[in-house]
């Protein structure tokens, strides 16, 4: 009954948002030009950087192109700017039309989220992942289809929580918009958005292994590649998932804390 | 042209008292800036200590370039592309409007009004980049800072005809901050050895979309790896800033006789 | 400002001259359900907006006119193309005896504009700031700067307020800067657009006291509102856009008269009324049991029988009788504008 409704209210929402960006879906079709044009720069990197050799850090050059490959449709599926559109409600004092509602905001951005992300499965990530395979000749197909489609929903869950906290901070820092583009852009070096983690230097890759970054872009690409490997542990795809749900449901105790005291800093204070 | 000057140092005077007027933002920005700046090279680091490298090229060469690249970012930007961004919110919140309301020709007002002092952070990024490069290169020859410094014009010459594109595109694509992406998208070419291309592609790098005149070109001519021969290049810079401006202009006149 | 032509034969040529002003734009249709949504993403309709459709008129030196009209109206649409910002489709605008849109520079050098919804001034700096960038963009000198500052300011009484940054002015501060700001350059001719938007009492009287006094000294306005205080305090000349065409263009005396002899009368009674009965007579609302207000045509229906007869049917214990207000004439114009056939006062002007 209640799930029912949930499910209902989740579905209104979504569709309002699919619709709403609908009307801008050439901003979303410019990924069309932007995924390529990059990944055709790193097919040249990676070219000149595999000449005369045949594996680089463990990766062969087909791989290391898989992984930029489904780094970036990662990336489309799982994209969101819960961050700013929370802190941006805060800030102009917005966010107190949804202190109002018999919903929690969280849940709300989330079925935005799956809206405007549905669209993007056949504005962004389809034609592009089509551009990859018959355009570049990547491989794209998954090592095993069940652990890289959770590992992906996963993905699409822990990049929302990650970014939905940093909006968050917004009811205790007000003017520190600075502070999160900092924090997102380290978070996408972090994640192995611009390079494998297993390229850097052992320590880092050790803070790494246990930070919520991983669990964006890294993990899920090599899951779907097949094999995952990170601070010289190696794990079967099945122990990765499983590693990337507990810290999923870690993440989500996380944010439903940090929610309810930003709730309660809102009532009690009036941010 | 002394109107200009004024208008110029008025416009430089206010948008400074608005930055004092969050300094820690500034300071935040600038840190930001400088970070973004690295990311690029870092991963660069990252792969040549991985074992790897663009043949023929050393670590400290392929930093030059980047640095290069960096140091006319932090040019450009303050005084160019920091239109792009007015323009994507002026356009979108009906605000544009008030810059065709001033008796000075529109895309001046436009570059004024964009002028951006954060991004003078680029400058430090850049300069460290840059001293970290020519570090591990033996010192470059009077002839070659000679070569550079003409083709770093150059250089400037072509991230303002960008923005002037960008911008452009923003009249009747309202609100799209994804010109960012695009930007970054398209001058990436820019940030790596020009050799690691194909030939035709290298080409199309220099001539058509001269994103290799951004950096790779000064940077070959700063190591002394390029004659008089690549002056040629300043011609494609001419034509693509004179192009951005025509381009400019008649997305402008789209804007005021559709508008509304 | 220091130009007084209020003496000179207006006649002789007009500040701005209006003829067939016609713009039409093309918009997307939107789709609802989601099989329109989703055919909208790769073919959405085009649908042709007359937003304004060939207006005519003339503006003489030192007027005051209000454009009025329901939201969408098509006021906006028309202010832009008489300050130049905007190209029309088709049609002719002579200003200062320029074509704004063509001769852009020269002419908004010599016009100023306060848009009440945005802002011109710089957030985070005090508008002084905003001045002087405003002084190097309009190429204003030194001295002719400061004599027309410290008029502004001391008529409008910023005094340490232009100072402050603006973020920390209040909104009838920072309208009377946004004032400060469009006039530094001595414009003739000034453009408001909603100029009083959300502003307290005190603080309209203040603004309108402002245009009022700029005015006399011979700076033509034309504004747009919502607010009929505005029209009653400013305007001498009213004109009513609705649908992109000009409904009624009249003085606001002649604009009253088209009520014709109505009166809004509020009445308590010993008995409840009943019914209507008299002709010229409609009730309005009935307020309680005993009370009501009606609207009574005093052409049909004299105030002396209408007293006498009501006191005899319903006793009168207490009553009131005004003038309808403008907002009557203003709700009739929206609703069924099209309906109401213009007496314009300048006949010739207006070509159909």
């Amino acid at each position: 009954m209640v799930i029912s409704r949930i499910s209902a209210v989740i579905r209104a929402i979504g569709f309002a948002t699919y619709k709403e960006w609908a009307a801008f879906r050439s901003h979303m079709a410019a990924s069309l030009l932007v995924g390529p044009v990059l990944f055709l720069v790193q097919v040249f990197i990676w070219q000149a950087m595999y000449d005369g050799r045949e594996t680089l850090n463990g990766l062969s050059y087909a791989q290391m192109l898989s992984y930029f490959g489904v780094a970036t449709l990662i990336h489309y599926i799982s994209f969101d700017f819960a961050d700013w559109n929370l802190q941006m409600l805060v800030r102009s004092g917005k966010f107190v039309t949804f202190a109002l509602r018999p919903l929690p905001h969280w849940l709300f951005a989330l079925a935005q989220k799956l809206g405007h992300r549905s669209l993007a499965l056949y504005v962004e990530v389809l034609p592009v992942m089509l551009l990859f395979i018959f355009v570049f000749g990547v491989n794209m197909k998954p090592a095993a289809p069940c652990p890289a489609i959770l590992s992906i929903l996963l993905s699409f869950l822990m990049n929302f929580l990650v970014n939905y906290c940093v909006g968050l901070t917004a009811f205790w820092l007000v003017r520190a918009e600075g502070v999160r583009r900092v924090f997102l852009l380290l978070k996408d070096v972090s994640a192995g958005v611009f390079i494998p983690l297993s390229f850097f230097p052992d320590i880092l890759q050790k803070i790494l292994f246990f930070l919520p970054f991983q669990f964006i872009t890294y993990l899920p690409t090599r899951v779907y590649i097949g094999h995952y490997e990170l601070a010289g542990m190696e794990l079967t795809l099945g122990q990765a998932v499983g590693l990337q749900a507990a810290a999923v449901a870690v993440m989500a105790a996380l944010t439903l804390a940090l929610y309810s005291a930003a709730l309660r800093r809102f009532t009690g204070v009036g941010v | 042209m002394r109107g200009i000057a004024l208008c110029l140092a008025a416009v430089m005077r206010t948008k400074l008292a608005e930055q004092m007027a969050y300094r820690s933002h500034f300071a935040l920005s600038v840190l930001l800036l400088v970070i973004g700046d690295l990311v690029v090279p870092f991963v660069t680091l990252l792969v040549y200590n991985a074992g790897a490298s663009f043949p023929g090229w050393t670590l400290h060469e392929a930093l030059l370039v980047q640095a290069v690249f960096t140091l006319a970012k932090g040019i450009a930007f303050p005084f160019f592309f920091g239109m792009v961004g007015t323009t994507l919110s002026q356009v979108r919140e009906g605000t544009f409007d008030l810059l065709l309301l001033r008796p000075r020709p529109v895309m001046m007002m436009a570059i004024l009004t964009g002028f951006d002092p954060d991004d003078f952070g680029r400058l430090i990024s850049g300069s460290v980049l840059f001293g970290v490069a020519l570090s591990g290169l033996s010192i470059p020859s009077g002839f070659a800072w000679l070569q550079f410094v003409l083709l770093f014009i150059a250089s400037i010459a072509i991230l303002c005809a960008v923005s002037l594109f960008l911008s452009g595109m923003l009249f009747r694509w309202v609100g799209s901050s994804r010109v960012f992406d695009i930007f970054d998208a398209v001058t990436r070419f820019g940030m790596y050895p020009g050799t690691i291309y194909s030939k035709s592609v290298q080409n199309l790098l220099t001539y058509v979309l001269p994103v290799g005149l951004i950096a790779f070109v000064p940077a070959t001519a700063l190591l002394g790896r390029s004659g008089w021969g690549t002056l040629w290049a300043l011609l494609p810079a001419a034509g693509i800033l004179l192009l951005g401006g025509l381009f400019w202009n008649r997305m402008l006149r789209g804007y005021t006789s559709a508008g509304g | 400002m220091t130009g007084l032509l209020k003496g000179r034969d207006v006649r002789v040529k007009p500040m701005i001259e209006v003829r067939n002003l016609t713009k039409t734009y093309m918009t997307h249709e939107r789709g609802h359900t989601l099989r329109e949504v989703a055919k909208n993403l790769f073919h959405r309709p085009m649908k042709e907006v007359k937003a304004v459709h060939d207006l005519s008129f003339t503006v003489q030196q030192g007027e005051m006119l209000a454009f009025l009209g329901p939201n969408g109206a098509g006021k906006s649409t028309t202010l832009k193309m008489l300050t130049g910002v905007l190209h029309p489709t088709s049609g002719e605008v002579r200003a200062l005896g320029l074509v704004p849109w063509k001769q852009r520079r020269q002419y908004v050098g010599r016009i100023g504009a306060v848009f009440g919804q945005k802002s011109q001034l710089l957030w985070d700096i005090p508008p002084a700031d905003a001045f002087y960038m405003n002084k190097a963009i309009y190429g204003v000198g030194d001295r002719e700067y400061k004599q027309t500052l410290d008029e502004l300011v001391s008529l409008l009484e910023v005094g340490d307020v232009m100072r402050k940054p603006t973020r920390q002015l209040s909104l009838g501060e920072r309208m009377k800067c946004e004032f400060i700001m469009a006039m530094l350059h001595r414009p003739e001719l000034v453009f408001l657009d909603e100029p009083t938007i959300g502003l307290d009492m005190i603080a309209k009287e203040n603004i309108r006291g402002f245009i009022r006094s700029m005015n006399s000294q011979g700076v033509t306005f034309i504004l747009t509102t919502h607010d009929l205080d505005d029209v009653e305090m400013l305007a001498e000349r009213v004109m009513v856009i609705n649908h992109g065409a000009i409904v009624v263009d009249d003085s606001l005396s002649g604009l009253r008269g088209r009520l014709g002899e109505k009166k809004s009368v509020r009445l308590t009674t010993e008995t409840a009324v009943t019914g209507e009965g008299l002709p010229g007579l409609s009730i309005v609302e009935r307020i309680g049991p005993l009370e009501i207000a009606v609207e009574v045509d005093t052409a049909l229906l004299p105030l002396k029988r209408f007293i006498r007869e009501f006191n005899e049917s319903y006793g009168i214990i207490d009553m009131s009788i005004e003038q309808l207000p403008i907002e009557a004439v203003m709700k009739e114009l929206y609703t069924e504008g099209l309906s109401f056939v213009s007496s314009a006062r300048e006949p010739e002007v207006i070509k159909r």
